[in-house]
């Protein structure tokens, strides 16, 4: 169980996270959603130890510190390879420090996403490149794997695709948490839906209560946020009204 | 043969070639002891001439070793700064065209990161300052050494005893 107890995270005078705590338990594929500036990047990075704030984060009741860290692992749109590095490279190197590490389902990813073993990174496409980054998440030997945007700048069919053979090989104590504004997307991927809204949760509900209650998850999201839904038709009167006035 | 590439790269940042960073430090350190062995041979020299304006009974003051020694140590401290600069690439250096530094944090050997950024800046620092005692201390012995030979059997006029002191 990863539980985040009471985190709390500002940037100068603007608090980023605001007291919030999440447990994700083993198994569960959860969605973190939240519009851009919500927190869902911080609030990952919070869980990580990439970045200082307060409040705990723990790994089934131990504290995240080196010993147990392995048992996370990251992909971010920022990209946390190593550019000048081939695949190859850095194969060996997270074989060398991931004692947990997934050699076949590495060669399985590479080979279904069709990347170049031989060629540095840094010579990828952006696409390549995220998916890279998610290869080596999903290959670290993690129980949690922990992903923001991944798939930003990808194709939708990549993506699909990706969600599909990602919900195949995942096994079963292994959990994800997806940080994603592509709700549709992974509506059938994810178990779980959190809804962060200026740094609190603002929503946390299965997908299966959402489907027993006769809603989905964007009816969830749009509930939760307060999603005006005349907005736009009374924003288009406005604009058209201030056009016959002149 | 790979082993040894393997140990070698982990001493610089990940996808930095190791054995030529090391090479290149090297080469600097050995610039900066062969600009430092001008000081021992000016030194040499200085007293040579001096020692014939002696026999000559031209009593000029010998000049001070600060003065002989010079920017002998001009070249170390280019190196070390040099290897200061070295060291701010280095932990910079995940943080260019990636954010691979969040990988290094994420490892279990937390040292990691600390060798692969320091280690040859550290290394190379420790080697020049070593250097440059050796320099220093090898010209002052040198120094001395020339002083009692330009002065042995040197009758000095008397009230120059303090200008030789």
């Amino acid at each position: 169980m990863l539980e985040l107890n009471k985190i709390y995270k500002s940037y100068g005078f603007t608090t980023a996270i605001d007291c919030v705590s999440l447990s994700v338990g083993p198994g569960e594929i959860v969605g973190l959603f939240g519009e851009n500036g919500a927190g869902k990047t911080t609030l990952l990075k919070c869980a990580l130890g990439l970045t200082a704030h307060e409040g705990t984060v723990s790994l089934d009741g131990e504290p995240v510190t080196r010993r147990n860290i392995e048992r996370l692992s990251f992909a971010t749109c920022e990209h946390s390879f190593f550019p000048g590095l081939t695949p190859n490279a850095h194969r060996d190197f997270y074989r060398e420090h991931f004692p947990k590490w997934r050699e076949k389902r590495y060669a399985a990813l590479m080979d279904f996403f069709r990347l170049p073993p031989r060629k540095p990174l840094r010579s990828f496409s952006t696409g390549q490149k995220n998916q890279f980054e998610v290869i080596l998440a999903l290959s670290q030997g993690a129980d949690y794997i922990l992903m923001d945007e991944p798939f930003a700048g990808n194709d939708i069919f990549n993506r699909e695709d990706f969600y599909k053979v990602l919900l195949g090989i995942l096994e079963p104590e292994e959990t994800v948490i997806l940080s994603t504004h592509l709700l549709e997307e992974v509506e059938n991927f994810v178990s779980r839906a959190v809804l962060i809204k200026k740094g609190k949760i603002v929503g946390d509900e299965l997908i299966s209560d959402l489907e027993d209650r006769g809603t989905d998850l964007m009816g969830f999201v749009k509930t939760a946020y307060g999603y005006e839904p005349d907005r736009v038709s009374r924003a288009l009167g406005k604009l058209t009204g201030e056009e016959d006035e002149k | 043969m790979k082993r040894i590439k393997i140990r070698l790269d982990r001493l610089s940042p990940v996808g930095i070639n190791a054995a030529l960073e090391l090479k290149c430090v090297g080469a600097a350190l050995a610039a900066a002891l062969l600009w430092g062995s001008v000081a021992p041979l000016h030194i040499v020299g200085e007293f040579m001439d001096f020692k014939e304006l002696l026999n000559v009974g031209v009593f000029n003051k010998m000049p001070g070793f600060s003065t002989l020694f010079g920017s002998a140590l001009y070249g170390f401290a280019a190196v070390i700064t040099g290897l200061c600069a070295l060291a701010v690439w280095h932990w910079l250096y995940p943080r260019l065209g990636a954010r691979s530094d969040y990988t290094l944090r994420r490892l279990p050997r937390w040292s990691e990161r600390y060798v692969r950024a320091f280690a040859i800046p550290l290394a190379g620092t420790v080697i020049a300052v070593l250097l440059a005692a050796i320099v220093l201390l090898a010209s002052r012995a040198l120094y001395t050494y020339m002083r009692g030979w330009a002065l042995r059997g040197v009758t000095l006029p008397a009230g120059m005893e303090d200008m030789y002191a």
